[in-house]
């Protein structure tokens, strides 16, 4: 797997519960459950950076746009040739090499960056 | 949705051999079936969800969760530690109990958050069965959750 999106990954995995802790739906039950969220805000910050700074200038630029546009998962995963961010169907020919994975590939229809699940 | 449903024997480890959180974390995501690369990112959304607050949520509990872009479907493991785990959990004690919850980051009919509560429920309930961590084969386990799930259900 290519180590770029491998970081990508880490990320949009680390801003999904980020935003998922916003919402405030989700918050309460978290918290009638038991857990709070301790961390500083400095702190999350420092946590997301330290993620940031690994990844490609230009990779993070484009992440920051889709995630800016869409708020959430901005590494959509493929499922049996879907995209799951829009769920619009690849082109079949879209993608030839044997572990998709390796390079950062975007989805033609959403723009989102691409994880191959299988 | 039954949390038995999801504890298949090869999803519960008896006697985890780690001290420590961190440790214990990594020794449950070992037992999944998925590349190294996969159970690595796993590991880190799990362990970036312990540094936003602790899942340790006190009496011998704990229930990390995170959702992971690499991941198609919810998964429960359950790890227990007669000796217990150094958790950094909210009451100050060690942990006897892990249910770890892994999630794909969109489920429509939002079964992580149901799932999740649910264990909470249960585990309540199991940590007053003292014996719970003399148990040490699936068969007597899964039983016993199935039970306190009945007995979930009476109550609702």
């Amino acid at each position: 797997m290519n180590i770029q999106l491998q970081y990508l990954i880490q990320l949009s995995d680390l801003d999904t519960q980020l935003e998922e802790l916003k919402n405030e739906r989700i918050r309460s039950k978290e918290e009638s459950i038991g857990f709070r969220v301790q961390a500083k805000e400095n702190e999350i910050i420092k946590l997301r950076e330290n993620i940031r700074k690994k990844i490609e200038p230009e990779l993070l630029n484009k992440y920051d746009k889709i995630q800016k546009r869409y708020k959430m998962r901005a590494v959509a995963q493929v499922n049996e040739g879907v995209c799951y961010g829009c769920f619009t169907a690849l082109p079949t020919s879209y993608v030839s090499e044997a572990d998709k994975n390796n390079k950062i590939i975007t989805c033609p229809n959403c723009g989102r960056i691409l994880f191959w699940i299988e | 949705m039954l949390i038995s449903q999801f504890l298949k024997k090869e999803n519960v480890i008896f006697d985890l051999k780690s001290k420590t959180k961190d440790k214990a974390l990594e020794e449950m995501v070992d037992k999944m079936k998925l590349s190294k690369e996969k159970k690595d990112l796993i590991l880190l959304s799990l362990k970036q969800r312990e540094i936003l607050g602790t899942t340790g949520i006190g009496n011998g509990i704990a229930i990390p969760h995170a959702r992971s872009v690499v991941l198609d479907k919810l998964c429960l493991y359950v790890g227990i530690s007669p000796k217990g785990i150094e958790y950094e959990s909210l009451d100050g004690k060690n942990v006897n109990i892990i249910f770890l919850i892994i999630a794909p980051p969109l489920d429509s009919s939002n079964q992580y958050l149901i799932l999740l509560g649910k264990i909470a429920a249960l585990s309540k309930k199991l940590i007053k069965k003292k014996d719970y961590l003399k148990i040490d084969n699936y068969e007597d386990f899964i039983a016993l959750i199935k039970k306190l799930e009945e007995s979930m259900e009476d109550e609702i």
